[in-house]
C-alpha cells in the first residue's frame, strides 16, 4: 500500500516536473496538457470547393449519417472558415437551432427588403424555405434548399467573405440541419395533454368563422401535425407603399403607429431604417415550437404571438378573422400556440 | 411447454438488449438538439471542486458527467444524467455535484463519492446554468427557455425547489454571485431585444432592483463579477443588422465583446472589442476571472481559442475615460491592443471554462474535439 502511495506520489512528480520543464516561460499561458474525454475528432478537410451546379446536385442527393451530422455541427458553429472569423451560422440561428431573433438584410431578394431569422429547427418538414417561399419540392432536400444555397452554398462569399463549400463540408452542413428537430413545448400538463385554457384556445383556433386552421392545419396530438400548408398566402404583413416601414427591431411605423405616438427614434429603435417588402405573400410558417420563436412574421413585426393575431401588425381581419374575439378568447389563442 | 420457454428466452433477449441500450446512454447519446445517435460526449461546460481538486464535464451529446482528477489529468468516471447537461457546480464541501439538465428541464442531484444520481428536481424551461448562493445554503438555476424568464432558487439542505425569481426579460443564459454574496447579476439573452440586458437580484428580498441593458447586444453567453465586487463582464456579439449583409469586412456584420459594467447605480458601462482588424474572436462564451482579479479568461468557440485579457488595464479604461468615451471605443478594430495579452488556441469548440483556486491553471472543455486543454495562465 505505501509503496504504490510513494509510486504514485513519484508519477505525480514526474508528470508535474515534466509540465513544469514543458518550456512555459514565466508569464506567458500555453497548453501543457490535453486530456481525452471522448473519442478524437477532426472536422472535415476543406476540400476543393463546388462549382455552382455541383451544389445544387449535393443539395439535392446528401445522405445522412451521424457522422455527417456532427461535421455539420461543427461547421455551423466555426467562425474560422470565414475571412476573418467574425461569426458563424450559430451568431444568426443560436447553436440550439433556433434563432436570436435578429432582422437581417440579406440582399438577395433585393436590398431593403429585411428578413427575420428562421428558426430552423424541424424545417425540413415543411418546405418551401424562406419567408418568401422559394423553390421547395417535398422531394428535395428538406432543410432548405434555397436556403442553403443562397445563404450558405452557391455563394458563401456573399454572406461570410469564404470561398464554397467542398462537397463533404456542404453535405455535413445539410446533414445537421435536416437533423434538427422540434423540442416541443414546455407549456402543457407534465402527462403531454392540453391545460384547460389551451383546449379553450384550440376552439376558437379551429372556429371557421376565425379560419386559422384553413392555413395553419394540424392536430396537437399528432407529432407530424405541422400546422402550415406549404403555400405563400397575402395575410396583410407585406409593408408596401402606405403600409410603412419598420426599424431594426422589426417594428412598423406606419399613419396608426405614429398616430398612437411611438417614437421610431425611441430608445429601443433607435436606427430607423426603411425597409419595403418587394412581395405582400409569404409562406405560412409552422406554428410547432412557436413558443421559442419570438419575434414572428417575416420581418418580425409580432414581438409576441398576441401581436399576430390582434391586427396590430397586420391589415384588419386579414390574418384571420379576430377582430370580433374578446381579448381573453385571444389570450387562449395565444396559449394554445404556445403548447404546440 | 416449448412456447413458454421460447417466449421468456425471448424476453429476457428483450430485457437484455433493454439493459444495453440503457447501459450504453451515458457514453453514446443523441446529437445536440437532433435524434442522431452519436458516440461524441461533447464536453459544454466545466466546473471545478472548491479544493481544486476535481473537475466536472458535463456532456451535452453524451447526456452524462465526467470527472476528471485534476492532479493527475486522468478521467476516474462518468455519470449519467438526463438529456442535454450544459452546466453543473460543485457544493461548498465538494460532495454533492447539481448538474443541469438543459432538455429535461431538471437539476440532478448528483454524489460524488459514489458517482450516482441521488435526486432529480424538476425546474423551468431550459436550465442552462447554475451558481451557488456564498453560504452554500441556495443554488441558482437559469432557465434560459425563449419563453420563459425564472431564476429558480434551489434549497441545498433539502434538494428542492424553494423559490422562483421572476425577471423582467426572457431568456436568463447565466449568473454570477457578487463576492459579498448579496447580490446576482443574471444576463438576458432575450430573442428579438437588440438591447439585451443585465439584472442586479438582491439575493435577500429575491427582487431585480437594476436593469442594465447593454445596447445593440445579442448572444449574451456568460457572466463573472470581478474578484472586488466593482464590475461585471459579460461576453456577447454585437449585431450590426441595420446594415445590408454585404460588407463582412471591418465588423460590419457583427463584433464579438466583452462588455465591462461597473455595478455601482448609475456606473459607466463599456463594450470592449475582442476583436482585431482581420482576426475576429467570432462567438465568444465562457468566462472566467482569477481570484486576484488581473486576467479574465474567455472561450472562443467559434475561432478554438481562449483570449485573455489584461484585468488590471480594463479597470484602468473604466477609471480613467467618461462613459461618452468608452463608447467611442466600441468599434474601434485597434482598440483590444491596449488590453489583450494572448490568444491560446486550444482543441475545437471551447465552450466553456475553469481555473484552479489559485488562478494558475485554467481548464477548458473542446465541445467537438472532446477533450480538456489544460492551459498555464501567466499568473
Ligand atoms: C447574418 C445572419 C445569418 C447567418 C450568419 C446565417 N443565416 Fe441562415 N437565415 C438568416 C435569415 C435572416 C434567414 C431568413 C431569410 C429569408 O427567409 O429570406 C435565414 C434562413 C435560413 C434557412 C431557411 C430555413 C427555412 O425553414 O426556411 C436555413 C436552412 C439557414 N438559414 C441556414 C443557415 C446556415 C447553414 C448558415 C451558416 C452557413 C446560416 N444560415 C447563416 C440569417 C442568417
Ligand atoms: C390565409 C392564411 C392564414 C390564416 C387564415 C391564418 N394564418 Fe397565420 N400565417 C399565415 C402566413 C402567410 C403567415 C406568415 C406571414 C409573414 O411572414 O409575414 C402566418 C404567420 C402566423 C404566425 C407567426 C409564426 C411565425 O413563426 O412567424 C402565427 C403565430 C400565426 N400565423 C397564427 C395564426 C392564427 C392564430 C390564426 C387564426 C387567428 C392564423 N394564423 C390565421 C397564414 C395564415
Amino acid at each position: 500500500m505505501r509503496k504504490t502511495i510513494v509510486f504514485l506520489a513519484m508519477a505525480a512528480l514526474m508528470l508535474f516536473g515534466f509540465t513544469a520543464v514543458g518550456d512555459v516561460t514565466a508569464g506567458e499561458a500555453k497548453v501543457v496538457a490535453t486530456i481525452q474525454t471522448g473519442p478524437e475528432w477532426t472536422p472535415p478537410e476543406r476540400g476543393e470547393p463546388l462549382t455552382i451546379p455541383e451544389v445544387h446536385y449535393r443539395v439535392k442527393h446528401s445522405p445522412y449519417r451521424s457522422e455527417l451530422v456532427r461535421s455539420g455541427q461543427f461547421l455551423f458553429n466555426d467562425a474560422s472558415w470565414g475571412l476573418q472569423g467574425e461569426y458563424s451560422c450559430a451568431a444568426c440561428h443560436y447553436e440550439r437551432g433556433q434563432s436570436t431573433g435578429l432582422i437581417w438584410d440579406l440582399g438577395d431578394e433585393g436590398w431593403g427588403s429585411w428578413k427575420n431569422v428562421k428558426y430552423i429547427r424541424g424545417g425540413r418538414y415543411l418546405p418551401p424555405f424562406r419567408h418568401e417561399g422559394f423553390t421547395g419540392h417535398p422531394d428535395e432536400i428538406v432543410g432548405a434548399t434555397s436556403s442553403i444555397d443562397r445563404v450558405c452554398g452557391r455563394d458563401p462569399g456573399f454572406v461570410f467573405r469564404s470561398e464554397n463549400w467542398s462537397a463533404d463540408r456542404l453535405e455535413a452542413l445539410i446533414a445537421y440541419i435536416r437533423s434538427l428537430e422540434y423540442t416541443g413545448s414546455p407549456f402543457r400538463n407534465a402527462d403531454g395533454s392540453l391545460t384547460e385554457v389551451q383546449k379553450r384556445g384550440m376552439k376558437t383556433f379551429y372556429d371557421p368563422k376565425v379560419g386559422c386552421a384553413n392555413c395553419h392545419p394540424g392536430d396537437p396530438m399528432d407529432k407530424r401535425g405541422m400546422f402550415g400548408d406549404g403555400q405563400t398566402h397575402d395575410v396583410g404583413t407585406g409593408r408596401v407603399g402606405k403600409y410603412g416601414f419598420r426599424s431594426t427591431p422589426g417594428a412598423v411605423f406606419n399613419t396608426k403607429a405614429l398616430d398612437a405616438g411611438v417614437d421610431p427614434y425611441g430608445e429601443e429603435y433607435d436606427v430607423p431604417i426603411i425597409g419595403l417588402d418587394l412581395v405582400k405573400e409569404f409562406d405560412t410558417p409552422t406554428l410547432r415550437d412557436s413558443y421559442a420563436s419570438a419575434p414572428y412574421f417575416h420581418d418580425g413585426s409580432a414581438q409576441s404571438l398576441i401581436q399576430t393575431i390582434d391586427n396590430s401588425a397586420t391589415e384588419k381581419d386579414k390574418h384571420g378573422v379576430t377582430s370580433h374575439l374578446t381579448e381573453q378568447e385571444l389570450q387562449d389563442v395565444v396559449e394554445f400556440m404556445k403548447a404546440l | 411447454m416449448k412456447k413458454k420457454s421460447l417466449c421468456s428466452g425471448l424476453l429476457s433477449a428483450a430485457v437484455l438488449s433493454l439493459a444495453l441500450i440503457f447501459i450504453q446512454t451515458a457514453d453514446a447519446g443523441y446529437i445536440q438538439g437532433t435524434r442522431v445517435q452519436s458516440e461524441h460526449p461533447s464536453p459544454f461546460s466545466i466546473s471545478i471542486s472548491p479544493d481544486g481538486n476535481t473537475l466536472a464535464v458535463a456532456n451535452q451529446s453524451g447526456h452524462s458527467v465526467t470527472f476528471i482528477d485534476a492532479k493527475s489529468q486522468k478521467v476516474t468516471g462518468e455519470v449519467a444524467v438526463h438529456d442535454q447537461p450544459e452546466s453543473s457546480v460543485f457544493s461548498r464541501d465538494g460532495k454533492t455535484l447539481y448538474v443541469c439538465n438543459a432538455e429535461s428541464d431538471s437539476v440532478s442531484v448528483v454524489d460524488v463519492a459514489s458517482k450516482k444520481e441521488t435526486k432529480e428536481i424538476k425546474v423551468g424551461d431550459w436550465p442552462c446554468n447554475i451558481k451557488l448562493s456564498k453560504d452554500g445554503s441556495k443554488a441558482y438555476v437559469c432557465c434560459s427557455g425563449n419563453m420563459w424568464n425564472t431564476v429558480d432558487v434551489i434549497d441545498t439542505s433539502r434538494n428542492e425547489r424553494a423559490s422562483v425569481i421572476e425577471l423582467p426579460d426572457y431568456g436568463p443564459r447565466d449568473i454570477a454571485i457578487s463576492p459579498d454574496g448579496g447580490t446576482a447579476a443574471c444576463i438576458c439573452d432575450t430573442a428579438g431585444s437588440i438591447n439585451r440586458a443585465v439584472c442586479f437580484i438582491d439575493l435577500a428580498s429575491n427582487k431585480v432592483v437594476d436593469r442594465r441593458p447593454i445596447r445593440h447586444s445579442a448572444n449574451l453567453r456568460s457572466v463573472v463579477y470581478s474578484p472586488d465586487g466593482q464590475y461585471v463582464a459579460v461576453t456577447y456579439m454585437k449585431p450590426k443588422n441595420w446594415l445590408p449583409v454585404c460588407e463582412a469586412e471591418n465588423g460590419e456584420v457583427f463584433t464579438n465583446n466583452v462588455a465591462v459594467i461597473e455595478t455601482k447605480p448609475h456606473g459607466k458601462l463599456a463594450q470592449l472589442p475582442l476583436d482585431e482588424l482581420n482576426n475576429y474572436d467570432g462567438t465568444p462564451y465562457g468566462l472566467a476571472i482569477d481570484p486576484q482579479g488581473k486576467y479574465l479568461y474567455i472561450a472562443v468557440r467559434g475561432m478554438h481559442r481562449v483570449t485573455i485579457l489584461d484585468f488590471d488595464k480594463i479597470r484602468d479604461i473604466m477609471i480613467s475615460n467618461t462613459q461618452e468615451q468608452l463608447d467611442s471605443y466600441t468599434d474601434d478594430l485597434d482598440f483590444v491592443n491596449h488590453y489583450l495579452v494572448q490568444r491560446v488556441p486550444v482543441g475545437l469548440g471551447p465552450s466553456w471554462l475553469a481555473l484552479s483556486p489559485d488562478g494558475k491553471y485554467c481548464y477548458v472543455c473542446n465541445y467537438f474535439s472532446n477533450n480538456v486543454s489544460v492551459i498555464k495562465t501567466p499568473l
